[in-house]
């Protein structure tokens, strides 16, 4: 029950991407990968893959009725990407190759990007977005990471990435292992994601699956660089922007004014853990479209009011 | 019954909760009064205006004790009572038990957080289910949120909102034909009145929020003008300062909920009108921390990266 999905039926074009005068490779994964005015492009976080995204993905298509791109892919370090530095997990990198993929993939300079990230994905493309290091930018979207949250939590990071099995003896067992310690909260998500995480290793004893990404060491990356900041660029960027949270607890304080200051829209699932696009794919792509459509173009709807004879709110029904 | 409301309130005045047949009750009575209300409820000056409480049930004290206690006072509550703070369910009673004794002396209105949808990710509902072990009295309360009234006029001069204007309506009347009694929608003219924002924009816009409008100085300007109004008063967002006057003085913000969530530092206002409507705004500060005994905070989520 915990084999791993192939991830090939959930995107139209999957492919290892040159950038051009560098040795970097990325693994991009694409839907409607012609060029289209809006490109959803997904940015995920730490330790995962373009794939976390898979069935968000699939969602997202059967709603948006072709009218954009969506694309995702591996970041540095990560699942089947290759890059002369897979070390260098700084904001700066990570930003710039969000700008490279997309400029290779989207080289019309009208196309809007929809910037969406999960965790660290949220810091870089709240990065990206600020900066305005894209032409076109339509909205910044944001999954479940907030500064002041991010910066208190960083604290136990390593105790939680000592706690996770340093290796498993198949694709299947990690899936087991993400299902049985509510990593994923999504069966169906996990099989197609948690593969993607791993690399394989041959020992004298056999083949061994360890993690891909390594976290620990991309700690000197962690507190100043990826999070300090997060919130004053997201609040500053001037497209429309979404937070996606968990719960409304995780807001911190620039955020919390920003919020009740009607600045950005805000969306709460408490039904997820922490990753939230794998755990609720269909209910996070319903909020994307109805974000996409909602600001692609503004009409004041104007309503006509029935008359009604009484001006006092229904009569309650006696009982 | 009469000792028995008394006796309520003033347990709900010394923040503790009444008993889940009791709020049954104070329910159906808050009903048969809250049905009779208009959607734009006439109130008369002298009134005090205040804005969001968001369950700060000790800020309310600190409130009252600047404004004066209802029935003394005349109190008119811009919605938005319960959500964020810890104290949402004795917040929201206190205010609708008051509502049920003194009729006449005070005045709620209904805020966007006034929703089965809203409450159920934002505090209330899990405040309901942890204090009463099941979710009756979050079911009560939502009924009475649907009776609550969308507006208020004061003397014909001034009118009372919890978010502001709507693309769909251009006068008090069109505002007096909406059937309330229902959730909030997702969108239309009772979720605008709710949800909208003003601006410094011409016309309309599109609402950063993802519900409602944003709307200019124009649009103030000729709604005043159509419905022979000299001010607007509505809640809704955070202000620094406790309240903020735009558009030559033509609307008002009004925020009654100081130091928001127990960490934005923000002061809190309420705006006393008397009985000619002159405007007289008092600013307050939260209650000092030894008086509220805060709940301790919630530990930092264990992942992240």
């Amino acid at each position: 029950m915990f084999e791993p999905t192939s991830p090939d039926k959930f995107f139209d074009k999957v492919q290892d991407l040159k950038i051009e005068g560098t040795e970097d490779i990325f693994r991009v994964y694409q839907i409607n990968p012609e060029e289209k005015k809006t490109v959803f492009v997904f940015h995920h976080g730490a330790g995962l893959s373009g794939l976390s995204y898979a069935l968000l993905s699939e969602h997202l298509k059967s709603l948006i009725n072709n009218q954009c791109g969506i694309l995702c892919y591996d970041c540095r370090g990560h699942g089947k990407t290759q890059t002369s530095n897979d070390e260098d997990l700084s904001l700066a990198t990570l930003s710039q190759d969000l700008v490279n993929i997309c400029n290779a993939l989207y080289p019309d300079p009208t196309t809007e990007f929809i910037l969406v990230g999960h965790s660290l994905g949220g810091a870089i493309v709240a990065d990206v977005a600020s900066k305005q290091m894209l032409k076109k930018i339509f909205g910044l979207i944001v999954i479940d990471v907030v500064e002041g949250t991010a910066l208190e939590s960083l604290v136990h990071m390593q105790n939680v990435l000592l706690g996770r099995p340093t290796s498993f003896k198949s694709e299947s067992e990690a899936i087991e292992w993400s299902i049985t310690s509510h990593t994923i909260r999504n069966i169906e998500s996990a099989k197609i994601s948690v593969p993607s995480q791993l690399r394989k290793i041959s020992g004298k004893t056999g083949d061994r699956y360890i993690w891909r990404a390594n976290l620990t060491a991309s700690e000197k990356y962690w507190e100043g660089k990826w999070y300090k900041g997060l919130s004053e660029k997201f609040i500053s960027t001037k497209a429309p922007k979404l937070l996606i949270i968990a719960s409304p607890d995780r807001l911190d304080k620039p955020l919390t004014i920003g919020q009740m200051q009607g600045k950005f829209q805000m969306e709460i699932f408490p039904e997820c853990g922490h990753l939230m696009n794998e755990d609720a794919p269909d209910k996070i792509a319903a909020v994307l479209n109805e974000f996409y459509s909602r600001n692609k173009v503004f009409i004041p709807k104007r309503f006509n009011i029935p008359l009604r004879p009484s001006n006092r709110a229904t009569a309650p029904p006696k009982n | 019954m009469g000792s028995d409301l008394d006796r309520q309130i003033e347990q709900l005045r010394r923040c503790e909760v009444i008993k889940e047949s009791e709020v049954k009750d104070l329910c159906n009575k808050a009903r048969e009064i809250l049905v009779e209300e208009s959607n734009v409820q006439r109130v008369d000056a002298p009134v005090t205006i205040c804005g969001d409480i968001h369950g700060q049930f000790y800020d309310l004290k600190e409130l009252f004790k600047v404004g004066g206690e209802c029935p003394e006072t005349n109190y008119l509550f811009m919605g938005d009572f319960v959500d964020r703070g810890f104290y949402s369910v004795e917040t929201f009673l206190l205010l609708l038990a008051l509502k049920v004794r003194y009729p006449d002396r005070i005045t709620l209105i209904r805020g966007n957080h006034e929703s089965r949808q809203i409450t159920q990710v934002y505090g209330f509902y899990d405040e309901c289910l942890r204090k009463y072990a099941s979710v009756n009295v979050w079911r009560y309360c939502c009924e009475i949120f649907d009776y609550l009234s969308l507006s208020a006029i004061i003397d014909d001069r001034i009118l009372c909102v919890h978010g502001g204007l709507s693309p769909s309506i251009n006068t008090l009347d069109q505002i007096r034909t909406i059937d309330r009694k229902q959730e909030v929608p997702h969108d239309g003219a009772m979720c605008d009145l709710l949800w909208s924002d003003p601006d410094e924009i011409e016309g309309w816009g599109l609402s950063p929020r993802g519900a409602g409008y944003l709307f200019g100085g124009d649009v103030v300007e000729s709604f005043i003008h159509a419905n022979n109004l000299e001010l607007i008063a509505r809640a809704h967002q955070l202000v620094m300062e406790g309240y903020k006057s735009m558009f030559k003085d033509t609307i008002v913000t009004v925020w009654s909920a100081p130091n928001y969530c127990y960490r934005c530092n923000n002061v809190a206002a309420i705006l006393e009108l008397d009985e000619h409507l002159n405007r007289n705004y008092r600013i307050f500060e939260a209650a000092p921390q030894e008086a509220r005994g805060i709940p301790a905070k919630k530990p930092a989520p264990d992942y992240f990266l």
